[in-house]
């Protein structure tokens, strides 16, 4: 069996949005799935629902001449350009060999990066809603869309490299501080790239072909290239021009509910522990630990892992905490779950008080800021 | 009531693409909206959702609104058409209660039908419904 194969490099951000919707709308009726890889010029895009003047330093945008866009896939916001591989796999109903639970989906179209990751000697994994790590650090952010009446596109961003500068630059971070310094620490103890991981220059072009190469491991097929049909194209200039292009879309209320950060800290035996929690409605999105106190980088990784997308219901809450603390018993030396848990419930009453909206960042909420 | 072969309310129809139900509220003739269980179990938990506003004229097929779960964004397609009466207002506050309580109050909207003869041919029954579902969703209401 083989697949489609299309490669670009610095699109613009909202024909690229605009081709990888119009590919999807397209795919209903077919069979062969499209694996798009390309990179964008530089830009920001937020996630489907998020709010953009919560995600985006707005003015450094306009400052330095970054556009921003809204992705049609979920997730967080996200800065793309020449060294982030954009990966748009576009999977027909018709397509024969993935699974129709959205769940199981988003696990099989990750093992394409698996593989092409673990070609380059770098192990990695799928983990919690929407994150591929390597040594607990994330490297990849996934999302699946599915527009009406059409296939589903699997949407994923994979880090060559990342300007940190930038970021902070562009991105209001929930562990947003005045040091530039520990700022920066914040980002590099959360994330990581193919570049890092390898210690050495890596292509666009060579990481673009070991995913080429990953995913046709990962699902036996032969992928190869392809040009665009005239249905596609039409269909991206006219999303381009109803949608993508349009401030509507990008700057739009999509939804009444709003993400609210709330924070709290407490003095323990084992250093000062500061927990921000981003909540929606009755959803934790995801808790963020930091301070001085002194606990394991796996304890702590794990208790922010199983904490994200959590019910917000004290005892869920409490018992999600006491799980987690059991699992990694030697990481939480002379901090109780009593007082984790009584910290991020009063952070949570404070989210629902507090006149500010949530600085979200919700694609960098899997390590802990502050590591022993 | 839950169909005692198929783990699935009786007492509504459902469309066989989206898993969206339709059930009609006898004192008005409107027809409350809903998502189905397979799709919940599919998706995840919903944190994100957005609902056509009263007054909205709506075509089977086409978006009502949109919702991010854990693993997937995606529209919801209405499964007829008419116009929007009524939507869930607390639903949009707090998401999770169409995945907590699908078929109760996590409804999504209510409409008020426009072709409702023709269009109840294309939903389908409980039971009818199962047949329709992918193998790794129809285990579990063929076991219930």
């Amino acid at each position: 069996m083989s697949w489609r194969l299309l490669t670009e490099r610095a699109v613009s951000h909202d024909r690229g949005l605009a081709l990888d919707d119009a590919l999807t709308r397209c795919a209903a009726d077919v069979q062969t799935p499209t694996l798009r890889l390309y990179t964008y010029e530089s830009c920001v895009l937020v996630g489907r629902f998020q709010n953009v003047s919560n995600e985006v330093r707005l003015n450094h945008c306009e400052t330095f001449k970054v556009p921003v866009n809204r992705r049609p896939s979920g997730g967080g916001a996200i800065i793309m350009g020449p060294e982030q591989l954009g990966i748009a796999l576009i999977i027909p109903v018709k397509a024969s060999g993935f699974s129709s639970r959205s769940s199981d989906l988003m696990v099989q179209c990750a093992r394409g990066l698996i593989k092409a990751l673990e070609s380059l000697g770098i192990e990695s994994r799928f983990t919690g809603k929407n994150d591929l790590v390597t040594r607990r650090r994330k490297i990849a952010g996934l999302g699946i869309y599915k527009p009406p009446g059409g296939a589903h596109l699997f949407h994923a961003s994979l880090l060559l490299d990342l300007d940190i500068a930038n970021m902070l630059r562009l991105l209001r971070l929930p562990f947003h501080c005045d040091d530039e310094e520990e700022n920066r620490k914040a980002i590099e103890q959360r994330m990581t790239t193919v570049r890092r991981e390898l210690d050495q220059d890596f292509s666009m072009d060579e990481l673009a072909w070991r995913l080429q190469s990953g995913f046709e491991q990962a699902f036996n097929v032969c992928i190869e290239p392809s040009p665009l049909w005239t249905e596609e194209v039409n269909l991206a200039e006219k999303l381009y021009a109803d949608q993508y292009s349009k401030s509507e879309w990008v700057y739009g209320n999509t939804i009444s509910l709003r993400d609210r950060l709330g924070q709290s800290s407490i003095r323990t035996e084992a250093g000062r522990l500061e927990i921000k929690a981003i909540v929606a409605g009755e959803t934790v999105k995801s808790v963020f630990l930091g301070g001085n106190f002194i606990a394991s980088d796996s304890a702590v990784y794990d208790l922010e892992s199983s904490l994200r997308w959590h019910v917000r219901e004290p005892v869920a809450i409490k018992n999600t905490i006491a799980q987690s603390v059991a699992r990694n018993i030697q990481g939480w030396d002379r901090i109780s779950v009593k007082e984790i848990t009584e910290t991020l419930l009063h952070a949570l009453k404070l989210s629902e008080t507090l006149p500010n909206e949530a600085t979200a960042g919700a694609c960098f909420a899997r390590e802990p800021a502050q590591l022993t | 009531m839950p169909d005692q072969n198929s783990g699935l309310p009786c007492d509504r129809i459902y469309d066989g693409e989206s898993y969206l139900w339709v059930k009609p509220v006898t004192e008005n003739e409107n027809l409350h909206v809903g998502i189905g269980s397979p799709a919940i179990e599919s998706l995840g938990e919903l944190a994100y959702l957005t609902l056509a506003e009263p007054g909205t004229h709506v075509v089977r097929g086409q978006s009502i609104g949109s919702m991010e779960a854990a693993k997937m964004t995606s529209d919801i397609v209405s499964p007829v058409s008419g116009t929007i009466v009524e939507r869930n207002e607390p639903a949009l506050e707090n998401p999770r209660m169409v995945s907590s309580d699908p078929y109760g109050s996590g409804w999504l909207v209510a409409i008020a039908p426009a072709s409702w003869e023709l269009e109840i041919n294309e939903l389908h029954d409980s039971d009818s419904l199962i047949d329709l579902l992918p193998v790794e969703l129809r285990g579990q209401y063929t076991n219930a």
